[in-house]
């Protein structure tokens, strides 16, 4: 049983595109960077670390990323690049990988290396100081959690864990012991009733339709009327005359194409954040044809003007058949049929729990997460409900907060949790792992 | 084998609201299987009634919601030799007092939780 000095715990959300890290009790996260990683082979690593040239961005110092000789030799020996700065620093060969696989972690050495750069680079802590309260998938498996539990005691030597899932952080941050959490992140969508503070694992319904796959969709449409994002290390600009730039393009032929996606990624999520909202009806080509088109300047200095995908990119959340008039977008066309919109989501998420707490859940379905606090979306959900639901329900969708609050609901959820009195009993201890083991966590954290 | 313990909730102080029984509980784990567990509070007091719930689920115990919690000992089980309660399933017993104020459950107090470890090693 933990019951050691009164330190902050640490809270800690990583999610499928950013990992939320903070104190427990503060009102937001203190660091929040992307959960890919970059990653060279360690042969290359002496080349590409040679102080090559590279505008736009200053060089960090070089910090080593140590890891124990076994998993060196496991994956190959390779180095890896962890965080917002050293992400924004392109270098030769360097691929982007992500720790996840279809939702489930695959890569625990990716893993290892944000919880490294959380801790010490970011909040700047000794772990095996902090009790660690970690966010977790509403259906991650028992498998997963084990894992989760072994690394934190035996590699950070944590003093006390908790594991909690994603979508009872989100309801309990808003008061609600039973809700309907739509979550809508970077990598996915996720729909997960909680009943009395319970995930009900049977009708959590997940999309591939996130944040990012938007950010796609839009790229593709962009691309297909002549305009390319210019990452922003490919071209400098130079000062011709006072007040009056040129863009000079720059050659780096060793970097990768995952890498190229990721920084075109970085400003094509910058335009569907300053322009996309939900429409309010479902979008239809001809009605959308000539609306006033809306100008985002680039980094490179291009104006772009945007019409009809300021709504037609949102609402792919709610009918993914749009997908298949996105040139380019071909790839996806054929999954596409089988993926469900959000309100569909929702409606078959409900009726997939007892009968009796029905009415409750569609009268508290909560928004959270980066995706859902897209503009009007929350109207959107709502009035395809009220259509879509059976008569008697009243359907209410909730969305607490402001937007900051919205997206990192999980986190903040975990952070009023393990910040109550009460909670310094729930914590499961290092002494209880070393008596029990790592199942133990089933127990402790139900 | 090891012999089940008799805990007095609160030690001398006994079972009354507005105490800090987390800390009581980290004190004093770990709980073991057909441990028992003594509340002792006055049966009669003019001032506040005392009384034993159980929570139903971790929820409640975090939120300190009542909707649901099963009446363990009434106002006058507490008198004498005390209410007592064996801790023979392993699950978690979410045990509070539903008098005080809400903050104060909120915070900890007037509460905590045994779960019953059938292991005989000491932590």
């Amino acid at each position: 049983m933990y019951g050691g000095d009164e330190v902050s715990a640490i809270v800690i959300d990583l999610g499928s595109h950013t990992c939320k890290a903070g104190y427990a009790g503060e009102d937001a996260p203190k660091a929040v960077f992307p959960s890919v990683v970059g990653a060279i082979d360690q042969m290359d690593v002496d080349e590409a670390d040679n102080g090559e040239k590279n505008p736009g961005s200053a060089p960090e110092s070089n910090n080593n990323n140590v890891r124990n000789a076994d998993s060196d030799k496991a994956k190959g020996k390779r180095k890896l690049y962890v965080g917002s700065q050293s992400l924004g620093y392109r270098r030769d060969h360097m691929e982007v990988l992500s720790p996840f696989k279809d939702g489930v972690v695959a890569d625990w050495d990716i893993v290892d290396s944000i919880w490294d750069h959380a801790f010490r680079e970011c909040l700047l802590i000794d772990p095996k100081e902090h009790p660690m309260l970690l966010a977790e998938p509403s259906s991650n498996s028992q498998q997963q959690r084990e894992r989760t539990v072994e690394h934190m005691f035996e590699k950070y030597k944590a003093p006390a864990l908790f594991l909690a899932k994603n979508a009872v952080l989100t309801s309990f941050a808003s008061g609600r012991a039973t809700s309907v959490v739509v979550d809508g992140g970077g990598g996915s969508t996720t729909v997960a009733p909680v009943h009395d503070g319970y995930v009900l694992q049977k009708a959590v319904a997940t999309s591939p339709i996130g944040g990012e796959f938007l950010t796609d969709c839009l790229m593709k449409s962009l691309e297909s009327k002549g305009i390319m994002i210019k990452p922003r290390y490919s071209f400098r600009r130079k000062e011709i005359r006072p007040g009056e730039f040129q863009t000079v393009d720059l050659e780096f032929p060793n970097t990768t194409e995952s890498y190229k996606l990721f920084s075109q990624r970085v400003i094509a999520s910058d335009i569907k954040e300053c322009v996309c909202r939900a429409p309010d009806t479902p979008y239809d080509e001809s009605a959308y044809s000539n609306i006033p088109m809306t100008s985002y300047e680039l980094p490179d200095g291009q104006t772009v003007e945007i019409g009809a995908d300021r709504f037609k990119i949102p609402d792919v959340l709610f009918n993914p058949s749009l997908v298949q008039s996105i040139p380019g977008m071909e790839s996806f066309a054929e999954i596409a049929p089988s993926v469900r919109g959000l309100p569909q989501m929702v409606i078959e998420s409900i009726n997939k729990c007892d009968v009796d707490i029905r009415r409750e859940l569609f009268n508290s379905i909560l928004l959270a997460g980066g995706t859902a606090s897209m503009q009007q979306l929350k109207e959107r959900l709502e009035k395809d409900l009220l259509e879509e639901s059976p008569q008697a329900a009243r359907v209410k969708v909730l969305a607490s907060g402001n937007a900051t609050e919205r997206r990192f609901s999980v986190w903040i959820g975990g952070s009023i949790l393990a910040s109550l009195g009460s909670f310094q009993q729930m914590w499961f201890s290092k002494s209880e792992y070393e008596e029990h083991g790592a199942s133990y966590i089933q127990r402790k954290c139900p | 084998e090891r012999e089940p313990r008799t805990i007095l909730v609160g030690d001398s102080q006994g079972w009354q609201a507005g105490t800090n029984y987390t800390q009581w509980a980290i004190q004093n784990s770990p709980f073991h299987i057909n441990d028992t567990l003594v509340f002792k509070y006055p049966g009669n007091s003019t001032t506040l009634a005392q009384s034993v719930y159980l929570l139903p689920n971790q929820w409640s115990y975090i939120t300190c919601e009542f909707r649901g919690a099963k009446l363990l000992g009434n106002a006058t089980e507490g008198d004498g030799e005390g209410f007592k309660v064996e801790l023979n399933q392993l699950t978690p017993y979410y045990f509070a007092s539903a008098e005080g104020n809400f903050y104060d459950c909120i915070a900890g107090l007037s509460k905590f939780i045994a779960v019953p470890s059938t292991s005989s090693g000491s932590s």
